[in-house]
């Protein structure tokens, strides 16, 4: 039993993930296998299945999280969103493709894209918003304010940015979007900060986004280059029918290429983790990260290998292996004063996610 | 009446993170926590054991789910004697079992009504839809299909040697709808018929045809006979079935459904074995009447399935109206059942000789 009995003290708490792979790989397993018979219904109950699992493994100060989501919450919110929003998108596609000319379709499929485009930070606000109302810490809720609206086109707005600036706008963009969703989160009335500390911005985000991209650039092409000066002159050239051995060839010199990749982008996955985990403070407490460089590339092989030979069935297990990662490497650092800490008085979505899911968005966690 | 089993446990309320200190009391029916004073009872039949890290054993109880309960070991073990079924799975396992079996008949009466009950209803469905309705989306699906598929550059001086052939077909057979025809490059041997009674033939199907208009005219019947039967709509109505399936499987944004309809469209619609059948069949009539051979359109099956026979990585290349069909054999014996031996051909030299000219490179670079 926890020691942390005394009402009233100020406690320094450890972040501590103690999942097992196996448990995990039984829950993939039997979602994949009981998805295959229900035209994928049950994928709500395994995702949930998953999260209570996961957050019941974590915990903060030795209090594990709870996950109280339910299945049915996430199938009602799929039917809410599939019919009063993705069907009628569906067919009004449907009905401008059929019924007007080329140019009429073109004038009523641009502005419903770009809506959709906008659709997905509100849905991505959504089931954040849904998922943290569903996860508590000493019988306390976390919550989320704000305006999905106001973050689906922000995050519109970057990507537009990120896509003029070749990508150099993504790091800050990333951290923005944070910023808007941390910012309007609580640990029950007590509202979780977004600040740009000192540790926070000793992070090299942009020193290592500058390695990522141009790594990337120089990888790919010298692999093109490479493919170009050895088999691809007489195999590329001929025309579309490529042999298998050159094929295979294309493949076999891309593996090294995309490790090196990985590890150029490893860094500033690390980096933009640690970034936005020292930025947050709750309380009189500040969060920090040490993840490494290594942790990522590490886990980025591995996971990827465990997905191959489980057939897919790892894929929850390989999720697990990433947030056990981050919460292990995570520490909270400071005092919280959880007498202090009243329940959460913002209202809980009744139901969730439905949004995402009816956009291919969701994630396991 | 509290029994003298009576353990320290901590206590959230559910009201604040604090955690507090208590005592536990385990009674026959349900368990008394003393919180400095304050009482709080949990009856076992509504408790809830939480599964986790940390120390110590964790219960929720209906009565004020925000609550936490934890017990050290020694309460545990007297809990466990006291109300096993808090620890019994089995409610929830049969939960669970009767959530899965629900699941997977609503599966399957989806799926039923989605495999069987849309193609089922997409024939009734195509033949009460106004045809003007189709002859427009026909229109605009072919608008769509040549941006993807260029049409030949002397598809309009080829189109109109063949148009009064096509519009005499049309007539004769009763067709339903006038024949807007076009030729579209594809290397692939193919022919198709979109919904309103818009037909294309593909470069390939010219070339491979191109000694024998009777046979060219013999596939564009078979196409009449799609159009006859409104199979373009039909298929429209069972992608769009299928697309709905898709946007419930995946959970997807609507693109799914549009990538089935299109790609079906695109796919040369592929139409079911009777749907074919039925072609053939209102093929030969046609032709008859129009005093033409039927046993053209067996030459034409023959040089098609010599054409995906030349190269098994060919197969692929089959168009979906004779690649969907094992029979291929059959199709051909029963079109020269019809044969006869004084049929006339529709097209004469002069005509077709602009006609097979409709995508060459001659023409392209003119």
């Amino acid at each position: 039993m926890s020691e942390n009995n005394g009402a009233g003290q100020a406690e320094s708490l450890e972040v501590k993930n103690i999942s097992t792979i196996g448990s995990m790989l039984w829950i993939g397993f039997y979602t994949i296998l009981l998805n295959l018979v229900t035209l994928t219904f049950f994928r709500f109950w395994g995702r949930t299945h998953f999260r209570r699992r996961l957050w019941s493994d974590t915990s903060v100060g030795g209090e594990p999280l709870q996950y109280t989501g339910k299945g049915l919450e996430l199938f009602v919110g799929f039917l809410i969103a599939i019919f009063s929003l993705m069907l009628p998108f569906a067919a009004l596609v449907l009905a401008a493709q059929l019924l007007l000319g080329p140019e009429g379709f073109v004038i009523v499929i641009i502005p419903l894209y770009l809506a959709l485009f906008v659709l997905f930070g509100i849905a991505i606000f959504l089931a954040r918003r849904y998922h943290l109302s569903r996860t508590r810490l000493r019988g306390i809720r976390f919550a989320q304010t704000g305006s999905a609206t106001g973050y689906g086109f922000a995050a519109f707005g970057y990507g537009i940015l990120t896509g003029i600036t070749l990508g150099w706008f993504g790091p800050e963009a990333r951290i923005r979007l944070s910023r808007k969703m941390w910012s309007k989160s609580y640990f029950g009335s007590e509202p979780i900060h977004f600040e740009d500390t000192p540790e926070a911005a000793k992070e090299p985000v942009y020193a290592s986004f500058a390695l990522a991209w141009f790594g990337t650039m120089v990888a790919y092409f010298a692999w093109i280059g490479i493919i170009i000066a050895t088999a691809g002159a007489e195999g590329l050239a001929n025309g579309s029918e490529l042999d298998p051995a050159a094929v295979g060839y294309i493949y076999g010199t891309f593996i090294p290429v995309a490790l090196l990749i990985a590890a150029f982008v490893s860094w500033h996955e690390a980096v933009m983790i640690r970034r936005i985990v020292k930025s947050l403070r709750i309380n009189g407490a500040n969060l920090s990260s040490r993840i490494s460089t290594w942790d990522i590339i590490e886990l980025s092989i591995t996971n990827t290998l465990l997905i191959i030979f489980t057939l897919g069935f790892g894929f929850m297990a390989a999720q697990m292996r990433m947030w056990k990662r981050i919460a292990n490497r995570m520490s909270i650092e400071g005092e919280i004063d959880f007498d202090a800490i009243k329940q959460s008085e913002i209202d809980a979505p009744s139901q969730g996610e439905g949004l995402a899911d009816g956009l291919d968005l969701v994630s396991n966690f | 009446m509290i029994l003298e089993n009576q353990f320290p446990a901590q206590f959230y309320d559910g009201k604040s993170a604090a955690s507090q200190a208590a005592t536990v009391g385990l009674e026959p029916d349900q368990l008394v926590i003393d919180i400095d004073g304050h009482r709080e009872v949990w009856t076992y039949k509504h408790l809830t054991h939480i599964v986790g890290a940390g120390d110590g054993l964790r219960l929720t109880h209906r009565r004020n789910k925000d609550a936490i309960l934890v017990l050290g070991s020694e309460a545990e073990t007297a809990l466990r004697a006291a109300a096993p079924e808090v620890f019994d799975g089995s409610r929830e396992r049969r939960r669970m079992t009767g959530l899965v079996i629900t699941m997977i008949a609503a599966a399957g009466i989806i799926g039923a009504g989605l495999f069987i009950g849309v193609p089922a209803a997409s024939g009734p469905l195509a033949h009460s839809t106004p045809k003007d309705f189709e002859m427009r989306m026909g229109k605009n699906l072919s608008a769509q299909i040549t941006t993807l598929m260029r049409t030949c550059s002397a598809s309009t001086q080829a189109v109109a040697k063949l148009q009064p052939t096509l519009d005499e077909l049309a007539e004769t057979g009763d067709v339903g709808f006038p024949i807007t025809f076009q030729f579209v490059h594809m290397s692939a041997p193919n022919a198709f018929a979109l919904p309103g009674g818009q037909v294309m033939a593909t470069s390939g199907l010219l070339e491979l045809l191109k000694d024998d208009p009777d046979a060219f005219v013999g596939v564009l019947a078979h196409e009449l006979g799609h159009v006859k039967a409104r199979d373009g709509m039909q298929a429209l109505y069972r992608n769009a079935g299928l697309g709905i399936l898709l946007e419930v499987i995946t959970g997807g944004s609507g693109i799914a459904q549009q990538l089935v309809l299109v790609g079906g469209q695109i796919r040369q619609l592929r139409y079911n074995r009777r749907q074919e059948s039925l072609a053939d069949e209102t093929a030969a009539e046609i032709m008859l009447k129009a005093n033409m051979d039927p046993g053209a359109l067996a030459r034409a099956f023959e040089a098609l399935q010599s054409y995906g026979g030349k190269d098994d990585t060919r197969d692929h290349k089959i168009p979906g109206w004779l690649s969907s069909h094992p029979d291929t054999q059959k199709r051909i014996e029963r079109a020269r059942e019809r044969a006869v031996a004084d049929g006339v051909s529709p097209i004469d030299d002069a005509a077709w000789a602009v006609i097979v000219e409709a995508c060459s490179k001659k023409s392209e670079e003119e």
